[in-house]
């Protein structure tokens, strides 16, 4: 028998507001939460603008003893969860049943960073002195802290992992959740993912390659998805939380279902590790994939939610392969990015994005694509321009693609009677 | 549908390749040494292991070794290895089905520590255009896709060293679901100065002086593990495959559980380690009176050894001095997320040389353990059922369960 | 600007910065594209940083892998 993965709680921290209501007032607002950064001083950077979190860890709940502990990304994480969790109202009988499953592409960058210089007296010593270091750096060097971190809130005693594919941890992490749920290996999973890698180390890796967006002069405007003037992406942080739960044991405990994780798959380009191929084979694939185990064809699909993440290369790459998916609905589905009001949050997004896609369909409205002024000509699709849209969602389409040629497909349902 | 694993490619201090690494972790070898990757060392970790023979060079395209962290070398190699160990050539895979996933620790922590004191020192514009698919932990993962054409599902997972056997059980859960082949396993190079100082943290580290009894698990003088370099990586398959193209079976995935008890709680671990392996053992369809050898995870750690030998006695129950228990890892340390895929590659040549290596090094394991931990030399053993056992620092238990394949029917 | 840079030179710090073996005749061969040669966006990206940094290129140079080395070198030694 087939086991059909609920989603029951939903948390979000991201630029522009905290919490699952600011975020979705600003998306459909079609607002812009990029700046100038602050977290640090940009002069002598390329780029020098981001989506920032206004996050203050005790204002959010954390104790003393948790912000001393947790790097920023765990903070988000934590203040996700526990926002998704009260909405589940979880009563959970079985611990060794619960499991967590979060993504981050870049891990404890911030805290690495901050204790890198710290102990190699600001770069000139390549042998650190380690006493110097925090007493937490230890949790710094594997992301499985974070996951870690999750189930100590929830008291999970089953499988607790993170998923570091890059850019599309966010995906990946809620689509090997939901497998953990299919494969009886857990009857509820924490699952998302956190990123804050607005640190010099990050920002200068991106300025080394020319992902970022330069446009310093006009923060607000920078992140420019399927617009002919985009320069790239605009980084971002933030985090977002989904409790998913066996279908029956959503239903037997009479719990709010928001949404159904109905497909996921991931394929790679095998081309370049940042590359990306002209025809965008490899995402179609997945997106194929994920469309036949949630046993819905192209026209079922009623939104896309693109990567879209401004860059010249990717948003004609997925152009490409929405339409050898989709074919003729292609041009018929609305197909937006979220990135062009909140950034790229690189493993966090992916999460972060569903949770937008989970209110789309709950809410009935589609997010608009912001700052899309002059469609590039190549990308011809219908990307739901500065305005949302109200429309009736029965199925939604969630993709990323990640530095490594990971492409990751997931498609949600609106929550239906079984 | 069952996956079985017919390559194997390692790389630990004890030896690069099979044919070097299984002679040296049957005799009990003990390939740990003082710190060479830098120096001076400042540290109070002195005996590491490293794999001190390995350079690119042979291995690896000069042009992605200049974008790589040694971890990715590692496995490069090792994949590159255990496809030829598999005789598999991925162009005969149909596309799309031949995958990779990896688990993953530290990453490229190396390069990471070199471009970043580049920006440190010099600027922001000193930072190279590599750091940003070099330090990243999917570095693994995305080079053997890219340098072997897998264009199958792939990822990343990060428990740990628990994380090499969920890794695999991921692998094969993409087998369950259509895939013809994956590459799946786990690669460390945590030897640069500040990954070392990341590490002393965890307070779990032997700093003993002595290779030959710094790291001795089950001991009366267990006082920490050796970290290492090195991993594994596997080839595993569809057994129907794998048979219809006339390579060997070398071993059965047949079960894998995960639990969680606690980062740095590994007092609490044997209930943990105890529910993984019965969940692992259920999903194989066997007792626990089939198992015939358990790999140890093997902390060195007095309350950790004393968790994981209290799982073995409970799973066991009366039988639980009389079931062999090893931790080859003694002899050439402990690398993180490749460390228990090193042991499965372990119990994959221990099932087919009917033979249980020894713990090295070992040789006053405490008796209030009541473990039959094999030490001094390998013992013979006809194994058909093989347990390996797996903890992550930040608290995660993981089980998996080996067997030995069914012979083929005689047919007409 | 660096015009004492010699085609080995740059072929040199061609193969230093990107792992592909490189020597000054293919440097100087027009038809030769960084493609040909077997560098990619991200080595050609490592090659212009290292120019800028310490031969005095402008920060504004750009270029494509489906271009010379033979215009990097006139570019850089100020011969374009």
């Amino acid at each position: 028998m087939t086991r059909r993965v609920a989603v029951t709680g939903l948390g979000v921290v991201a630029p522009g507001g905290n919490g699952t209501k600011a975020f979705w007032e600003l998306l459909t607002a079609g607002r812009t939460a990029t700046r100038p950064i602050s977290l640090f001083d940009a002069a002598g950077f390329r780029s020098r603008i981001a989506a920032e979190c206004d996050f203050d860890p005790a204002e959010a709940g954390l104790t003393a003893a948790e912000v001393a502990r947790m790097d920023r990304y765990v903070q988000f994480a934590a203040v996700a969860a526990d926002e998704a969790w009260q909405q589940a109202e979880m009563d959970l009988a079985d611990p060794w049943r619960l499991g967590v499953c979060t993504g981050s592409a870049v891990g404890a960058t911030t805290l690495l960073e901050r204790d890198y210089a710290v102990t190699s007296n600001a770069g000139a010593d390549w042998l650190v002195d380690a006493r110097l270091a925090s007493p937490f750096l230890h949790r710094a060097l594997s992301p499985a802290a974070l996951a870690a971190e999750v189930a100590d809130r929830v008291g999970a005693r089953g499988p607790v992992r993170t998923v570091s594919t890059g850019c599309t941890a966010g995906l990946d992490a809620v689509g090997h959740a939901a497998r953990l749920i299919e494969e009886d290996r857990a009857d509820v999973v924490v699952a998302g993912a956190a990123e804050s890698p607005i640190s010099p180390i990050a920002v200068a890796c991106f300025d080394a390659i020319r992902a970022t967006s330069a446009r310093n002069d006009d923060p607000a405007h920078a992140a420019r998805p399927f617009d002919l003037d985009r320069d790239g992406f605009v980084l971002g942080e933030g985090a977002a939380v989904l409790v998913l739960e066996e279908w029956e044991h959503a239903r037997r405990r009479g719990a709010v279902v928001l949404a159904e994780v109905a497909g996921f798959a991931t394929r790679s380009n095998a081309h370049h590790m940042t590359g990306l191929t002209a025809e965008g084979v490899e995402m179609a694939e997945a997106v194929r994939r994920a469309m036949d185990q949630a046993r819905l064809g192209p026209d079922d699909v009623d939104y896309v939610n693109a990567h879209g993440s401004g860059t010249r290369q990717n948003d004609r790459h997925e152009t490409a392969a929405f339409r050898r998916v989709l074919g003729a609905r292609a041009y018929e589905v609305p197909v937006s990015s979220i990135k062009s009001m909140i950034g790229h949050s690189l493993g966090a997004i992916g999460s972060i994005e569903l949770a937008a896609c989970v209110l789309a369909l709950t809410e009935g409205v589609v997010p608009p694509t912001a700052n899309l002024d002059t469609p590039d000509p190549e990308c011809d699709l219908d990307y739901v321009p500065h305005t949302a849209r109200e429309r009736d969602l029965r199925a939604v389409l969630s993709v990323g693609s990640g530095f490594g040629g990971f492409q990751s497909a997931v498609v949600l349902t609106r929550a239906r009677r079984s | 549908m069952s996956p079985v694993v017919t390559g194997l490619g390692v790389i630990a201090p004890s030896g690069i390749g099979v044919g070097d690494f299984w002679p040296a972790v049957r005799d009990g070898h003990v390939a740990l040494g003082p710190v060479s990757r830098f120096e001076p060392n400042p540290y109070p970790v002195v005996v590491t292991g490293e794999v001190s023979e390995f350079e690119p060079e042979g291995w690896i395209d000069p042009r992605i070794t200049v974008q790589t962290d040694r971890f990715t070398h590692f496995a490069l190699a090792a994949a590159g290895m255990a496809l030829r160990d598999a005789e598999l050539d991925p162009r005969t895979v149909p596309p799309f089905e031949f995958g990779v996933v990896t688990a993953s620790y530290s990453g490229g922590v190396e390069f990471g520590q070199r471009e970043i004191e580049r920006l440190w020192k010099d600027g922001p514009e000193h930072v190279g255009p590599y750091q940003s698919i070099a330090w990243f932990y999917a570095a693994c993962t995305g080079q053997i896709s890219i340098g072997n054409g897998l264009r199958g599902p792939s990822g990343v997972l990060v428990a740990d060293e628990a994380g090499g056997l969920d890794a695999i059980a991921a692998a094969a859960g993409e087998l369950r679901r259509g895939a013809k082949a994956m590459l799946v396993g786990g690669a460390e190079a945590p030897f640069c100065p500040y990954s070392m100082c990341c590490q002393l943290g965890l307070g779990l580290l032997s700093t003993g002086e002595d290779p030959t009894t710094a790291y001795l698990p089950f001991s009366y003088r267990a006082n920490g593990f050796t970290p290492a370099e090195g991993g594994a990586m596997l080839v595993v398959e569809d057994e129907e495959a794998a048979r219809a193209r006339g390579v060997d079976v070398r071993a059965v995935v047949a079960g894998h559980c995960a639990t969680y008890t606690g980062t740095q709680r590994f007092d609490r671990s044997a209930e943990g380690l105890l529910r993984a392996a019965e969940g692992a053992l259920a999903e194989a369809g066997v007792d626990a009176a089939d198992v015939d050898v358990v790999f140890l995870d093997a902390l060195a750690d007095r309350r950790a050894d004393a968790a994981e030998a209290e799982a073995v006695r409970r799973l066991f129950g009366d039988r639980a001095d009389r079931v062999p228990a090893t931790a080859p890892k003694a002899g050439y340390g402990r690398c993180y997320s490749g460390a228990a895929v090193l042991d499965v590659a372990t119990a994959v040549l221990a099932i087919e040389h009917g033979t249980v290596p020894p713990t090295p090094g070992v040789r006053d394991c405490r008796f209030d353990l009541d473990l039959d931990l094999v030490t001094g030399a390998a013992r013979a053993a006809d194994i058909r059922t093989a347990l390996v056992l797996s903890r992550g620092q930040h608290g995660g238990n993981s089980a998996l369960v080996l067997r030995r394949p069914e012979p083929i029917q005689g047919g007409n | 600007m660096d015009a004492h840079l010699s085609p080995n030179d740059l072929a040199a710090l061609i193969s230093r910065c990107t792992g592909v073996t490189v020597t000054g005749e293919q440097v100087t061969d027009s038809d030769r594209t960084f493609d040909d040669l077997g560098v990619d966006s991200l080595g050609l990206m490592g090659v212009l940083a290292e120019l800028q940094r310490n031969h005095g290129m402008s920060r504004d140079v750009d270029m494509q892998p489906d271009q010379s080395p033979l215009e990097l070198l006139n570019l850089v030694s100020g011969r374009a």
